[in-house]
């Protein structure tokens, strides 16, 4: 009771640090940095569900996050559909796309399964690509319009931070209140034995599916509000390179909590900002810390950050 | 199909398995019924298919030939996600838990099929997934507490010993509310003083009305507290019946000591 009390007390301080950030940073660039991250997050917060709690590990999920993005993109260029609900048929879409990738993922695990994603993201940038006369190739969408959300439009960055940050809360939630349930439990099992998961009565199947649609909603909504917040977007957002960046964010930061998601993809965009000059490099770098996270912070830096605090529970325990 | 009074006498009926690897016969036309409330002993000498006997009826991997009979019905084949709705539950002999879960959420898992999963309160937080829950975690919890680890319910299950791995493993099984336990070498790697506790749970569950089938290599295990005990060599039955008969069947004899050097040359 009492650290959950703390808990809240936390997460409070936290949440009102976050959303006077605007009044903080006034540097506008800067601004469009921590948008960027927290969309990026929002991802990552999905991508954890699945390859973090479920253990199905997703190398394409620069795949969905592009399916959301060209879909609500889309709908509001070609048919006037407004952003919000925009939102919800990127949701749905990216969401029917994980479903589809998922039957063939329950047969395959370990590497296949991680091809077998690879393949899914490069199809998706290949349709992208090609279908011209819909998403207009290579050369990619423009003037994609501004949120408007009943009446209120969203134009400055100071507006898409606090847009971005209600996604963000809304999405943390979802997923914490996913995470901490039976159905977080069952995905946790499925990663640890999925024999004995099904031995114990688990539809395994049914989970990796829901697992996939899960995560891909929440890459779905993030492409929605990805493309209204930059107003262009091409295939060229959405590479191997991109899927590869999500996983080192969620494993960076701990890719068995909601919060590592968070924590890993705001240090590894920081850190691409600031070594922005060796731009050409970005991935090297990214291997490196991927690496040295695997072998000497296995639980991720939200590990490292909580390991104390777990600890001292434990011990109040016994 | 199946007359009503043979389901009185019979639970579990495994009817004609046969299970081939390739060329080796891992199991040959195997037949025996379990009774209701019985602890029934499969045992064996290394090799004889007790194992594959046990996948073949959990459904992990599918017969050649042959079915298994749950209360009548055959249970399908490759599909060991309905065992524990069809009142199965196993463990496995190298233990499967779920290494990084705490033992709480382990035998929780076990009630998987028992429990709600009512999506929009979980989202929403709302009372219905606070209360299936909290009524969860009481039912799992009573589960840890007859196997005496109880205090152990916060820890993570890969930091207790394997004996009480083994128990956390039992407490699993019970979760799902079983007819029947097959229990694949329960007391492998456990110690005298667990030892003798496991059979006490073992008799408790029986008084309890759980029938138990229970392979074991551990003699004392088995001879002590099975009613009856069936013997497979070379994946064919070569004995059953209460352990006396067993003890003293020359085949079983003959199984485990290896044959008199007269019938090695006659052979």
């Amino acid at each position: 009771m009492k650290s959950e009390k703390k808990h809240l007390i936390y997460l409070a301080a936290g949440l009102l640090a976050a959303a006077s950030l605007p009044f903080v940073i006034t540097n506008v660039y800067y601004l469009h940095v921590i948008n960027l991250a927290g969309i990026y997050c929002l991802v990552t917060v999905g991508l954890n569900l699945l390859s973090g709690y479920t253990g199905q590990v997703s190398m394409g999920h620069a795949g969905f996050f592009a399916i959301g993005t060209y879909v609500s993109a889309l709908s509001a260029l070609d048919l006037g559909v407004p952003w919000l609900p925009g939102t919800i048929l990127a949701v749905l879409s990216a969401s029917l796309c994980g479903f589809v990738i998922a039957v063939p993922a329950m047969k395959l695990a370990g590497s296949y399964l991680v091809l077998a994603t690879v393949g899914f993201g490069e199809i998706v940038r290949l349709v992208l690509v090609n279908w011209t006369p819909v998403t207009k190739g290579a050369a990619g969408l423009v003037g994609i319009p501004l949120p408007n959300i009943f009446g209120i439009r969203i134009t400055s960055e100071g507006e898409f931070f606090y847009l971005i940050l209600v996604m963000l809360i809304l999405g943390a939630g979802i997923a914490r209140r996913l995470a901490d349930s039976k159905i977080g439990r069952t995905f946790i099992a499925i990663r640890e034995d999925e024999l004995a998961s099904r031995a114990m009565g688990v539809p395994v199947d049914r989970y990796k599916t829901a697992a996939f649609m899960i995560s891909a909603a929440f890459a779905g909504a993030a492409g929605s509000i990805y493309g209204a917040f930059s107003g262009v977007t091409s295939p060229d957002n959405f590479t191997f390179d991109d899927s590869v960046a999500f996983l080192c964010m969620s494993v960076v930061g701990g890719s068995r909590t909601v919060g590592g998601a968070v924590v890993g993809t705001v240090a590894l965009v920081s850190l691409t900002e600031l070594l922005r000059a060796f731009q050409a490099y970005r991935l090297i770098v990214y291997g490196l810390i991927l690496i040295i996270t695997v072998i000497y912070m296995p639980q991720g830096l939200a590990g490292l950050m909580f390991k104390k605090h777990t600890r001292e529970e434990s011990e109040a325990d016994s | 199909m199946t007359p009503a009074p043979d389901a009185l006498d019979c639970i579990m009926e495994i009817r004609g398995i046969s299970r081939a690897f390739g060329g080796l016969m891992a199991l040959d036309d195997v037949s025996f019924k379990i009774k209701p409330g019985t602890v029934h002993g499969i045992i064996g000498p290394n090799g004889a298919g007790k194992t594959t006997l046990f996948n073949v009826i959990t459904g992990m991997i599918p017969p050649s030939r042959g079915e298994v009979l749950m209360e009548g019905r055959p249970i399908p084949s490759v599909r060991p996600e309905i065992l524990t709705s069809l009142g199965i539950a196993r463990t496995f002999q190298n233990i499967r838990l779920f290494k990084e879960q705490t033992v709480l959420d382990n035998v929780m898992i076990g009630q998987h099929i028992h429990t709600p999963t009512p999506i929009l309160s979980i989202l929403l937080g709302g009372r219905r997934a606070a209360q299936g829950e909290a009524a969860a975690r009481d039912e799992a919890m009573r589960a840890l507490r007859f196997v005496d680890l109880g205090d152990k319910a916060s820890k993570t299950v890969s930091s207790l010993p394997y004996g009480q791995q083994r128990l956390v493993e039992l407490a699993r099984a019970l979760a799902a509310k079983p007819k029947v336990i097959l229990l694949d070498e329960p007391a492998a790697g456990m110690n005298p003083t667990e030892k003798a506790h496991l059979i006490k749970l073992l008799s408790i569950l029986k008084e309890d009305g759980y029938t138990i089938a229970l392979i074991d290599h551990d003699m004392k295990v088995v001879m002590g507290n099975c009613d009856v005990i069936t013997v497979l060599d070379h994946g064919k039955k070569i004995a059953e019946g209460t352990s006396e008969s067993v003890h003293s069947h020359p085949d079983v004899v003959a199984a485990y000591l290896g044959k008199g050097r007269a019938e090695v040359a006659d052979a």
